[in-house]
């Protein structure tokens, strides 16, 4: 049996970024990944723009229905109702494999190719001093590890009252796509009593999106096809699943997919790794001198508890409290709209009470197009016919704010692994989720802010959505940093005490949840995490 | 109740009533593709659809009052079907893309004044049906 320096668990954004870094030291890397993909789709999408695409191609139900008409039929779940068909790709064999259970949680996990990385909105953040402090997360080497990752994915964004929220210091960020003639209502609103907003701890501006604008390492530009929701065939997007392809080439990586790691076992310094064949459903072993998780908060909850036999352990969950609200700007009904766009988040509001980067709350601003109005109709308190009539004259002025508020250690989260003998691996993640009246007090108090920022900014909000916890999919902290060596925490360099060699490099190790769109920051920890590994094999 | 096959029948009835006017075959062969997975009409929601049939006129106004009275109702998941459907259709692009200018105004006037007469009359008759 071949021995690699390390495997990797997970091909999503942190397995591959930790992967790369790995190689990038020497080492021989095996890639364990369940990497369920689809690729029916790529076919199936011409690389044309939305609004071509929509005058003229007779097989366009294929992308925006599924080839099947299956958007029309019975949903899997929660949650999934609003994805594109391209975007359930990302759930295949989920139901299957990853069991949860949960009243008052949707959790979201994945098994494709790229993880839910391919899903990311491609909103870059990096966390504020304070941000960092209260995760458990070392300043220094995180600001490190968020210019390497920067350099490696190539990040677009503006220089604004927002940049010291969103890409921060680092250098060699790209140009912002052209704005939306929407968004660019509220912004201009926005500047002409920028001072007022300021007060309030208001700050707008641009996201930083992993989105090129210019080329880069053999990947084109955006073409603003507005097909963002759909396909990433342009490669102008930075998906994980681009890294890993990458890879595959390097001497030095393998990589072993339909492969779900179950649990490992560590005696004397070397690791075993047992994983289920998901085409077979035999056991497969691996031996390493290094494993490092990277399946996602819940995922490597999920593998260190079945590797320890545990049933009883309560695991402490982070997830972002999450609220959408659909927005009108009346100053743009009927005016047109541009040919070319983007789905991607246009805009980003902060809201940092003291201005202080401790306390911070975030709302991404989407104009509404390429999701097709059918998706909007059944939610209006209309008949289809007539919700199609005055959509047809909102969509220039309506805008979706999707509030992401952050989130302290609680009690009143947490998930626990129990038997379940019809699952494949026998067992299932139960998750618990309640909100604290404090908090819910917070949030409310805080909705109420950004509705009376964003209508100062010509923004009407018609309805507050707040779908299930856990529906951010921003979900960390299961196994919390500690200086302490205890069960189920991780060392400050993400090693899982009590274990020598076995390391987490997903966001398990958070100790708080910043309402800032975290994938930058998993990227960057897991570039670190990557580090430290490197540093203890040569040692 | 017209001669041939009601599900034959529904996607041509559902696509007059959003365009007003009859649906190309493609639209409808679509429709009874996808509606293979649809679960059957509920008891109320083949009476209202049965009432449709006799009245035409009264399904734009049964529609708005499923929006208010009964969104998880199948005849109005059914209605939004054939929507999803037709909207995939380049033939129908005009229909679902954005107005603009002072027809966009007068589209949604027009129809903010319409909707709450046709919710009322759709209540009533959603209600006695129930």
């Amino acid at each position: 049996m071949k021995r690699f320096d390390c495997i990797v668990v997970g091909s999503g954004a942190t397995g591959s970024i930790a992967a790369q870094a790995l190689l990038a030291q020497g080492f021989s890397v095996l890639m364990l990944d369940a990497g369920q993909r689809d690729l029916d789709f790529q076919s199936l999408i011409p690389e044309r723009s939305f609004m071509d695409l929509r005058q003229s191609d007779p097989e366009q139900y294929k992308y925006f229905l599924g080839p099947n008409l299956e958007t029309l039929g019975p949903q899997p779940g929660e949650g999934y109702a609003h994805l594109t068909p391209p975007r359930r790709a990302l759930f295949k064999e989920v139901q299957r494999f990853l069991r949860n259970r949960s009243e008052t949680f949707s959790a979201v996990e994945s098994l494709a190719f790229g993880g839910l990385g391919s899903g990311w909105g491609l909103g870059c953040n990096v966390f504020s001093d304070s941000e960092l402090q209260q995760a458990s997360l070392p300043i220094s080497e995180m600001r490190d590890a968020y210019q390497a990752i920067a350099d490696l994915i190539g990040i677009s964004g503006s220089a604004d009252d927002a940049s010291a929220y969103t890409h921060g210091g680092l250098s060699g960020v790209q140009p912002s796509v052209p704005l939306n003639p929407t968004a660019a209502a509220i912004l201009q609103s926005y500047k002409r009593q920028r001072s007022r907003f300021q007060k309030q701890g208001f700050q707008l501006g641009r996201p930083a999106l992993a989105l090129l604008t210019e080329a880069k390492d053999g990947r084109s530009p955006t073409t603003l096809r507005d097909m963002d929701f759909y396909s990433d065939a342009e490669r102008a997007a930075w998906r994980p699943w681009i890294l890993v392809d990458q890879l595959k080439r390097s001497p030095g990586f393998s990589y072993i997919g339909n492969s779900l790691v179950t649990r490992f076992t560590e005696r004397d310094g070397v690791i075993q790794v047992h994983a289920l064949n998901m085409q077979t459903l035999e056991n497969d072993s691996y031996t390493c001198a290094r494993l490092i998780l990277a399946v996602g908060a819940i995922g490597s909850a999920r593998i260190v508890l079945r590797s320890q036999d545990d049933l009883t352990t309560q695991l402490p969950l982070l997830c972002n409290p999450y609220t959408y609200m659909p927005c009108i700007v009346p100053a743009r009904i009927g005016k047109p709209v541009p040919d070319r766009d983007m789905g991607l988040a246009q805009l980003v509001l902060f809201h940092d009470r003291d201005n202080s980067h401790t306390d911070i709350a975030q709302a991404s601003l989407y104009t509404y197009r390429s999701l097709l109005l059918f998706r909007l109709m059944s939610e209006m308190p209309l008949g289809i016919r007539d919700a199609r009539i005055i959509l047809q004259a909102l969509t220039p002025a309506l805008v979706i704010a999707g509030i992401h508020h952050p989130q302290q250690q609680s009690t009143l989260t947490y998930l626990v692994r129990e038997l379940d003998a019809t699952a494949p691996t026998g067992d299932r993640i139960a998750i618990s989720s309640a909100e604290s009246e404090k908090d819910y007090n917070n949030r409310e108090h805080r909705e109420r802010c950004f509705i009376r920022a964003l209508r100062s900014m010509g923004a009407w909000t018609i309805k507050r959505v707040h779908p299930r916890r856990g529906a951010s999919i921003h979900y960390a902290g299961t196994l919390p940093y500690s200086t302490q060596e205890k069960d189920y925490s991780l060392n400050p360099d993400g090693r899982l005490h009590k274990h020598k060699n076995v390391f987490v490099a997903d966001g398990s190790g958070f100790t708080f949840l910043p309402a800032k769109g975290l994938t930058l920051s998993l990227m960057a920890n897991a570039h670190r995490v990557a580090k430290a590994v490197g540093l203890t094999m040569r040692s | 109740m017209p001669q041939t096959r009601v599900e034959d029948y529904e996607p041509r009835f559902f696509g007059r009533y959003l365009l007003g006017h009859m649906p190309s075959e493609r639209a409808v062969n679509m429709y009874l593709r996808a509606s293979r997975s649809f679960d059957t009409l509920d008891d109320a929601s083949r009476r209202l659809m049965s009432l449709a049939y006799r009245y035409p006129w009264l399904l734009g106004a049964i529609d708005n009052g499923l929006a208010l009275k009964g969104k998880s109702s199948s005849l109005r998941f059914r209605i939004w079907a054939m929507s999803a459907i037709l909207e995939t259709c380049p033939e129908y692009f005009s229909y679902f893309s954005p107005v603009t200018g002072i027809r966009a105004a007068l589209k949604l006037i027009f129809a903010i004044l319409r909707a709450p007469f046709r919710a009322l009359i759709g209540i009533i008759v959603v209600s006695v049906n129930e």
